[in-house]
């Protein structure tokens, strides 16, 4: 089966807006380049304390008689604003070049208070940005979901989608907005049986036929979704012939779910929600070999991302956002590893990114029950998220929350 | 018109035709073959009611005989391909529209039971008594296990009440909206206690359940769920938002007030019998009228087992379910607690695609087995015209706007409709008209 | 209508050639890559047909008038019994050469030594116009064109080509054998096919897992031998030979014992199959990047970071437990277990056990991961208001065995039990080995072979598989079976049936089957048998 749509049902109320009003006001399609924002999640809990090392504190040393050789080759982050006295893991090698030149942004110890350790927990927090979260039903809604809603009312058809995967994971579950789960790009088009041989002019015969302009009625508002359908698939498609990769994707899942979100960002298709993952950060042994290796797929893979938009002039309105469900305990285990911790740094790239360092580092000194301490709550940076985006923050997180400050306007 | 429950007569000038006759079948059914469709045009209307009321079905209920080992295998996609299976065999064809009618209205989802097993049993508690007195299936499911788990009454005990599952019972599946107070839900709520599943069975907690004196809906004294559920099924409220719904269902997704009163009087005047008032609905003349006609969306099983009973043919069910569960209406896991909304939200640009493709890839033969194919349906018409003319026979019942007929014509007379896979795209092309969304 | 004259082109004689001593085949013409060939075809083609036996009884009825109407019309399409036919066209033996052609279909051309020649061409006369013959002493020689006959007169007449080089040692006796020239196929085939980058490349882990030591010969061997045997049992046998200094690469760690005959237990009664590997699963884990691709190396040094906490920080998962551990282990898949009050369960799913060896120390080891696994399985459980699974431990209590058995509550719901009510995993440890099933009898009965010194020998991999029990599990079971087929397959109710009453027929029929692959000695042999209950 070449379609690997989720099951969610639902689409716009008739009660909000009749479809032939939608789409007769064109909103169907928004206006201009849309602002895309992709949400990396590093699944298992990536260890923070070595992804954004302090260079200079011997408490790590101490806390850390094996893993702390990752500082040694530690990349310095001093040249860059607020980056004194921290540095990136060694295989981050282009995520630290974009950071000195200003394109990247690290926000340090990104959490929440009263840290869950559980990562069915703590990530179902970070999908629904609720940190009181009784329990999930079947109507808990994600963050993202309820901010494809918000889009969906203003007349976009497939505001959101997640990549690469099957199931649709919690922060993209919607109320309303129709969110799929795409593997590649040809999942959304009109598929005729037009295969060499067949007659000339099929596709265009079915497209007319499904889209008459005289009707009234119930026929006519189902001649016009058809209609809409119809122009958007082609415009995808006539987009992602037209779309060639300018840079050089590494041949994992992960370099060929980013390539599928530099085709649909690129085509300005109106999909600006997106979510993927990298899994198998768990590191609870042998956690420098692991952690290098995921962590060099993870570069290379949005080096080559952020390259292709660049040269397609589509970077400035694409932000990425490289998470985790947590960050992991300072002090290492007997295996060479480290269990679940709380809060960890995440990074920021692409257009609409203030560069450099932000928010206050982690302090050995003074940990949370062992645990980084988080100084940033994870719902200020969804706020700079959301607002960059142009979408109401305080009702998609349930609240106010200060900016982080990490993107320009 | 006055008088639109009464049943509808064919004369000379309105006869029951092949339109008729595809209209009834797709409704109360999910379709019927072309052949047929032409022989109940034959037997005539009353005829054609009774085999769709299941009057006289041949062989054992497939339903039954097949839910224990549906029950062996514990997992939600096969109890959606065995429904599919089941509603492909066609031989009660109204029971299983209802089975879904009620799957839909009790909506209950395994993503939270994970327990394929107790929704499969209520699929067949649905089986058994949809088509009988509201009063026994509302009986049967003040006491589902499936049910009271989904709307936690199981946790729901004298002193810590939890009113999740009266509220539900009360608003969706009997009252609605209005018709009672908050009061009565906390009563409801008091009532239901001690109504709990123990190892997937029901069982009722004597120590959990609150004896003492509720006011339910107008009523005093000691209530348990038992009389919950009589009340409520015997309430004229009850009457009226079942009344709306089965019109959204099977006449127009619109329906008129007046004909909501009319049908809910009808079927207090039956004693609350669901099959005897359907069956009623679909012999009126208002089932017949033009106002019914093509006035609703097609849900995604309609469309997907529409499509394939029309043709009479036999495809997997596996590749059925999945399409049914992409385009939105994965049985078992409803998305809300309403169930699904149905109506036009089921067409949206995202999802025509998902139709239109789905068309495209059966007739193509990418869908699995698909038999007999596309070729050999089409095979008894030798001109164009007649290509054209079976196809829009055997999806359309041959009864669309002249614009459409007009326009499905010069494409298979164009070169467009040649060459590999072109009974397929001649098919697929009588999917892509805008009637054909239309049930 | 008069059938159509056999032309023969004129032969001459090729006594000096195509001496009677000399194996037919080395009258084929060097552009043959296999040839197939037979020294009594008659008597061959009995023999094969009486191993094969008679039409199962238990098939359901339509099926075996199916069969019946099958014979018959081949039969008459042949104009003979096919012993009958086999003697008059080649009962002094034959031989069949393929030659493939680049972009086309392949030639082809026989040397055929009729027991009865004018039958022979009559018969051959029926495909006159597609077949070019010649006739030389007491020989026929056919091929698909003029030009192929020529070349195989020519080289009939002078047999010095490939074919008679072919070294007798490789040639196994047997009632059809088919001998390939690899070397020379992968010559025709690397002109015709784009050139293919190393094939392993393309399969997964597991798949390198399983066929890389198989491959090589396949891959670079000189001459491939197939026969197809009578037996009994019916036997159906490859076997590739390496050339003497072939790199074999860092597959053959992956051999624990290097596919040289080793001992397993027994099958014990009622058993289903069993799967025998001779395949390392520590070797495999110890060293992830020699084996496996660069996304499973991240998966495996996932899991593995998951696993070695599994028993506290001191133990590691590779070298303590699985080196704790006799490889290679043994599969059995045995019969379901019969609960004792009688409710079966909706579905009586076979047993799965996995048997080896184990020293003393890695007893603890296992007991104490077994129980953090089950511990994780039921807070699983938990979340979804399951009952959990509960832990005994089992003493010794006399037959020298002990360990962990865990089961859900007994089923007190509606209706049969469900079929995980059936899955009792149990971990039992006893005169030496170690036994991993889903039922405690499983575990218990593969002890008891321990206990009894009842084993059995084999060389490299072996599949086995026991006609009668699996029959019994296939009728037992086959109302979900048919419905599982009729759901995927959209077949109907009575088509699915049938599948299933067709499949269980056959394997009534069957004693068992085995499926054996070996690389050792410089040669890989593969051999499919077929035992027939008498």
């Amino acid at each position: 089966m070449p379609h690997r749509w989720n099951r969610r049902a639902f689409l716009q109320s008739a009660a909000v807006l009749p479809f032939a009003a939608a789409l007769r006001g064109g909103a169907w399609l928004p206006r201009g380049n849309p602002r895309t924002l992709l949400v990396l999640e590093l699944e298992g809990g990536n260890d923070g304390l070595n992804t954004v090392i302090p260079l200079d504190d011997a408490r790590y040393a101490q806390l850390r008689p094996t893993l702390q050789s990752a500082r040694r080759g530690a990349l310095p982050l001093g040249a860059a604003p607020g980056g004194g006295g921290f540095g990136l893991h060694m295989a981050l090698a282009k995520v630290h070049a974009r950071v000195l030149a200003g394109s990247a942004a690290v926000l340090h110890a990104v959490g929440y208070p009263s840290p869950d350790r559980s990562h069915f927990r703590s990530r179902d927090i970070w999908h629904t940005a609720d940190p009181r979260l009784a329990a999930v039903r079947a109507d808990t809604t994600g963050w993202l979901g309820r901010a494809a809603d918000r889009l969906a009312t203003a007349g976009a058809g497939l505001p959101a989608a997640e990549i690469g995967g099957t199931e649709l994971p919690l922060l993209l579950r919607s109320a309303n907005a129709m969110v799929p789960s795409l593997r590649r790009a040809e999942d959304f088009a009109l598929q005729v049986d037009d295969a060499a041989g067949a007659g000339p002019g099929r596709r265009a015969a079915i497209e007319a036929l499904a889209a008459p302009r005289a009707d009234q009625g119930l026929v006519g508002e189902v001649a016009h979704v058809a209609s809409a359908a119809i122009e958007q698939a082609g415009r995808l498609r006539a987009a992602l012939q037209r779309y060639q990769p300018r840079a050089d994707y590494p041949d994992s899942p992960l370099g060929r779910d980013l390539q599928l979100v530099a085709r649909m960002a690129i085509a300005g298709f109106g999909t600006r929600l997106l979510h993927t993952g990298l899994g198998g950060f768990d590191t609870h042994a042998r956690q420098l070999p692991t952690q290098q290796a995921l962590l060099q797929e993870l570069d290379l893979a949005l080096d080559a991302l952020l390259q292709d938009l660049g040269r397609h002039d589509a970077l400035a309105d694409t932000l990425v956002l490289v998470h985790s469900e947590f960050g992991r305990r300072v002090l290492e285990n007997d295996s060479q590893g480290t269990d679940h911790g709380a809060a960890a740094p995440v990074l920021l790239l692409g257009g609409g990114v203030r560069g450099g360092v932000h928010g206050k580092g982690p302090d050995l000194g003074d940990l949370l029950d062992g645990d980084v301490r988080p100084t940033t709550d994870f719902r200020s940076v969804y706020r700079d998220l959301l607002d960059w985006l142009s979408i109401d923050a305080a009702s998609v997180l349930d609240g106010e929350f200060a900016p982080a400050g990490a993107c320009a306007r | 018109m006055t008088d639109w429950l009464a049943p509808w007569e064919p004369t000379a000038a309105d006869p029951f035709d092949l339109a008729k006759a595809g209209h009834l079948l797709r409704r109360a059914g999910y379709g019927a073959s072309f052949a047929e469709r032409q022989d109940l045009v034959r037997r005539g209307l009353d005829a054609a009611v009774a085999h769709a009321c299941g009057d006289g079905a041949a062989g054992a209920d497939p339903a039954e005989r097949w839910l224990e080992p549906l029950l062996a295998f514990d997992d939600i996609a096969r109890l959606r391909e065995t429904r599919v299976w089941i509603a492909l065999q066609g031989s009660r064809p109204l029971r299983d529209r209802m089975t879904a009618f009620w799957h839909h209205h009790f909506a209950t989802s395994n993503r939270k039971l994970q327990d394929p097993r107790a929704l499969a049993r209520q699929f067949a508690t649905f089986d058994r008594l949809g088509l009988g007195a509201f009063d026994d299936l509302c009986a049967a499911m003040v006491r589902d296990p499936a049910l009271l788990r989904w709307l936690d009454n199981d946790v729901n005990l004298r002193g810590k009440p939890n009113e999740n599952f009266a509220r539900e019972w009360l608003e969706l599946f009997t009252l609605g909206r209005g018709n009672y107070s908050e009061s009565d839900v906390r009563a409801a709520a008091r009532a239901c206690t001690g109504y709990t599943v123990v190892r997937g069975e029901f069982a009722f907690v004597g120590g959990e359940h609150d004896r003492g004196e509720v006011e339910l809906l107008g009523a005093r004294g000691p209530t348990d769920g038992d009389e919950l559920a009589r009340r409520t099924a015997a309430h004229p409220a009850s009457a009226r938002l079942l009344a709306a719904k089965w019109l959204r269902w099977f006449v127009h997704q619109e329906p008129e007030p007046a004909w909501v009163g009319e049908l809910a009087a009808c079927y207090e005047q039956r004693g609350r019998d669901v099959g005897a008032t359907l069956r009623v609905l679909v012999r009126s003349r208002l089932f017949f009228s033009p106002a019914a006609r093509r006035g609703i969306v097609k849900s995604p099983s309609e469309f997907v087992l529409g499509t394939v009973r029309a043709c009479g043919a036999r495809a997997a069910p596996k590749q059925l379910a999945s399409a049914i569960a992409a385009m939105g209406e994965a049985w078992g896991e409803p998305a809300t607690v309403e169930g699904w909304r149905g109506g036009r939200a089921w067409l949206t640009p995202a999802t025509w695609l998902l139709r239109s493709n789905f068309a495209a890839e059966l007739f193509a033969g990418r869908l699995g087995p698909f038999a007999p194919g596309a070729d050999a349906l089409l095979a008894p018409a030798t001109s164009r015209a007649d290509r054209a003319q079976l196809a829009l026979d055997l999806l359309l019942d041959g009864d669309c706007s002249p614009a459409s007929r007009e326009r499905l014509l010069a494409f298979a007379a164009s070169p467009a409709a040649d060459g590999p896979g072109a009974a397929g795209a001649l098919l697929h092309a009588v999917t892509a008209l805008p009637e054909y969304q239309l049930l | 209508m008069r059938a159509p004259a056999l032309r023969l082109a004129a032969g001459w004689s090729l006594l000096a050639a195509v001496a009677a001593q000399r194996p037919l085949r080395s009258a084929m013409p060097d552009d043959v890559v296999a040839v197939v060939e037979t020294d009594d075809a008659g008597a061959s083609a009995g023999r094969l047909l009486d191993a094969l036996g008679a039409v199962p009884k238990q098939l359901p009825e339509a099926v075996r008038t199916e069969i019946a109407v099958a014979l018959t019309g081949a039969r008459l399409w042949l104009g003979a019994a096919p012993g009958e036919l086999g003697r008059q066209l080649a009962a002094g033996g034959a031989v069949i050469g393929i030659a493939p052609r680049t972009g086309g279909k392949p030639d082809w051309c026989a040397v055929l030594r009729p027991g009865d020649r004018p039958a022979a061409e009559k018969f051959l006369a029926r495909f006159a116009d597609r077949i070019a013959v010649a006739a030389a002493d007491d020989l026929l020689l056919v091929a698909g064109s003029p030009a192929m006959r020529d070349r195989l007169l020519s080289r009939a007449q002078n047999g010095a080509g490939r074919w008679a080089k072919w070294p007798d040692a490789d040639v196994p006796k047997a009632e059809f054998r088919a001998l390939v020239d690899l070397a020379a196929l992968r010559e025709v085939m690397a002109r015709s096919a784009d050139q293919q980058a190393d094939p392993l490349a393309r399969l997964d882990g597991g798949g390198r897992w399983l066929l890389a030591p198989l491959l090589p010969a396949l891959l670079q061997g000189e001459r491939l031998c197939a026969v197809l045997d009578g037996g009994p049992p019916l036997r159906l046998a490859l076997r590739a030979t390496l050339p003497a200094a072939s790199p074999t690469g860092p597959w053959r760690e992956l051999l624990p014992k290097q596919h040289q005959e080793r001992i397993i237990l027994a099958p014990p009664e009622g058993t289903l199959a069993v799967l025998a590997l001779d395949r390392s699963v520590r070797a495999l884990l110890a060293q992830p990047k020699h084996f496996l691709r660069p996304a499973e190396v991240a998966n495996a040094q996932a899991f593995l970071s998951v696993a070695d906490r599994l028993d506290g920080a001191r133990t590691s998962f590779v070298a303590d437990l699985l080196g704790g551990l006799g490889e290679p282990w043994t599969l059995y898949v045995l019969r379901g277990a019969e609960p004792d009050d009688g409710a079966l369960p909706e579905l009586l799913l076979p047993s799965f056990a996995i048997a080896t060896t184990a020293t003393a120390a890695v007893e603890p080891i296992l007991s104490r991961t077994a129980q953090a696994l089950l511990l994780i399985a039921n807070t699983e459980r938990a979340q979804r208001r399951q009952l959990p699974y509960v832990l005994r431990a089992v003493r010794d209590d006399g037959d020298g065995v002990h360990g962990l058995e865990a089961a859900l509550p007994d089923w007190r719901g509606p209706g049969r039990p469900p079929t995980a009510q059936g899955v009792a995993p149990a971990l039992l440890f006893g005169h030496g080995h170690v036994a991993l099933a889903t039922s405690p009898d499983a575990a218990r009965a593969l002890l008891a072979q321990a206990a009894a010194g009842r084993t059995a020998k084999v060389r490299g991999d072996l599949l086995q598989l026991f006609g009668a029990p699996c029959a019994a599990a296939v009728d037992r079971d086959q109302a979900p079976l048919v419905l599982g087929r009729m759901l995927d397959e959209g077949e109907t109710e009575a088509a699915a049936t049938r599948f299933f009453q067709v499949l269980a027929a056959l394997l009534a029929a069957l004693d068992r089957v085995e499926l054996r692959a070996c690389a050792a000695g410089g040669a890989t042999e593969v051999e499919l048998g077929l035992w027939r209950r008498p």
